[in-house]
């Protein structure tokens, strides 16, 4: 147990760094220590019983993206970047915040024409991916040799996608 | 496992489809390097959309549609290349048609006959006929002799490359401009009394080629003597024929046109420029029959004399599988 508590504040640790780099490209550097001290904050009260990095890591990215969209909707409406009449100012709405579902639905709309763009291998894999298939799985199914096929035909096809979608799987403000 | 192969891993990270070894993988290279966790964090927003259900049976359906078909202007390299190869079709045709090999020729010329010694004391002969020369006259053959044609231009062909320096020796002179006018019917009724047939012998139809005898056939720059043979034996590339002779009196050799002492007893030296059978006729007897080879002289036994002033010979070459080629021969006697 303690070798587990040492080992979780090591990668509580690694990740801050981590986080804060990450974080101040696109943000201030003290907006980004901020942010990082944030995540760790909900790490440690929400999900003290997770240890793993493959459990810790991604939950801190899903934080780290949803206090980074957090912290630009707070600028916004603070003025901080234009001023609005506190009349123009919605209130609060328990459903699904528009801007999401609008930027997610754009999302959508830019895979689904970026995604006709590429080979048919390509599309092949990504059908295969979207179903859950695994590596090792989509091995067998497109015959390849080695598993290591596969993750260079992922990875291309991952890149083809990237560009055919402007560079950013999220469209550019 | 590398980082670089750890990389791989970043598409299988949005769409849940990691083992666990490979998150393993993955983000224990993400915790190590600060670009793979950038890299892992932007895809945080594909992740997110594609958690959706819904999002992820759209584009499902969008890539079970068939690939779209690629727009006509993504095929303009391949009309491009499609339009070189026919562009180079049409000018390798072109090419071919205008690249016909030029029909043989050849060319008949009449010369006025050199008076030698003898003749002097001769006894008065009709007039020679004025010089005339012919124009070079197209050979003409009808379709159905073709191919005998062909095969005796190609065995003419073919000793010619054994004697190029003869070839060089002696280039056709060109005809007369104004001569050249003349129809062939006027080359072929010129009043000459002596006169020479080659007979490429076709199955069908006859080419026949006439020339005057006043000149030797073949012995285009002969003027008499040994010097008329020697120029004879030197005949161009395009009419030289496939059987050249000369006259032998004694050791001595003797231009076709040497008019014989009376009851002279000579022999002939035939040059064949294809190898074959050779057979000397005089009317319907067969005087010498032998095989020769391409450029070797033949000798024939000695020819007694006639009472005739003049004796038509006929001589034959039949080379092997082509078409036998005969030559006249004349001689003339001092009666």
């Amino acid at each position: 147990m303690i070798a587990g508590g040492v080992d979780r504040e090591h990668i509580l640790a690694r990740l801050r760094e981590r986080i804060v780099a990450y974080a101040a490209s696109h943000l201030s550097r003290d907006a980004a220590e901020d942010l990082a001290q944030e995540v760790l904050l909900v790490l440690h009260e929400k999900y003290p019983q997770l240890e793993r990095v493959e459990d810790l890591l991604p939950l801190s990215l899903s934080i780290v993206r949803f206090k980074i969209w957090s912290t630009r909707r707070k600028a916004a409406r603070r003025g901080e970047y234009t001023q609005v009449p506190v009349a123009d100012i919605p209130l609060p709405d328990p459903d699904p915040d528009p801007a999401v579902l609008l930027e997610r639905r754009e999302l959508r709309e830019r895979l689904v024409r970026a995604m006709a763009t590429l080979g048919e291998r390509c599309r092949r894999l990504m059908r295969l991916k979207l179903q859950g298939k695994t590596f090792p799985e989509i091995q067998r199914i497109m015959g390849a040799a080695a598993i290591n096929t596969v993750y260079t035909w992922d990875f291309r096809c991952r890149k083809n996608l990237l560009e055919a979608m402007g560079g950013d799987w999220e469209a550019k403000p | 496992m590398t980082r670089e192969e750890a990389r791989k891993l970043l598409g299988g990270y949005a769409t849940g489809t990691l083992t666990g070894a490979e998150r393993e993988a993955l983000f224990a290279a993400a915790m190590e390097d600060q670009e793979l966790f950038d890299a892992l964090a932007r895809e945080e927003a594909l992740r997110e959309a594609l958690s959706d259900p819904s999002a992820k049976a759209e584009l499902l359906a969008a890539l079970e549609e068939p690939e779209p078909r690629a727009a006509w202007w993504s095929w303009r390299p391949l009309i491009g290349a499609v339009a070189m190869a026919g562009i180079a079709l049409a000018a390798v045709a072109v090419w071919r048609a205008t690249r016909e090999k030029p029909r043989p020729v050849i060319v008949a010329q009449v010369e006025k006959a050199p008076a030698p010694a003898p003749m002097a004391a001769a006894p008065p002969a009709p007039a020679p006929p004025p010089p005339v020369q012919a124009r070079p006259r197209r050979q003409e053959a009808k379709p159905a002799a073709k191919p005998a044609a062909d095969t005796a231009m190609d065995a003419l062909k073919k000793d010619e490359a054994n004697a190029p320096a003869e070839a060089a020796a002696a280039p056709p002179p060109p005809p007369p401009p104004a001569l050249q006018q003349q129809p062939a019917k006027a080359l072929e009724s010129a009043p000459s009394p002596r006169q020479q047939q080659i007979q490429v012998q076709a199955q069908a139809p006859e080419l026949r080629v006439e020339r005057a005898a006043a000149v030797a056939t073949g012995f285009r720059d002969a003027k008499g003597g040994a010097a008329g043979v020697a120029g004879g034996l030197a005949a161009s590339n395009l009419v030289a024929p496939l059987l050249q002779w000369t006259i032998l009196r004694g050791d001595r050799e003797a231009a076709p046109n040497t008019v014989l002492d009376a009851g002279e007893t000579v022999r002939l030296r035939i040059l064949a420029r294809a190898s074959g059978t050779l057979t000397l006729r005089e009317g319907d007897q067969v005087l010498v029959t032998s095989p020769v080879e391409s450029m070797v002289p033949f000798e024939t036994p000695p020819l007694p004399a006639t009472q005739a002033s003049s004796r038509v010979l006929r001589l034959t070459l039949t080379p092997p599988g082509g078409a036998p080629l005969t030559l006249s021969l004349n001689l003339r006697y001092n009666n």
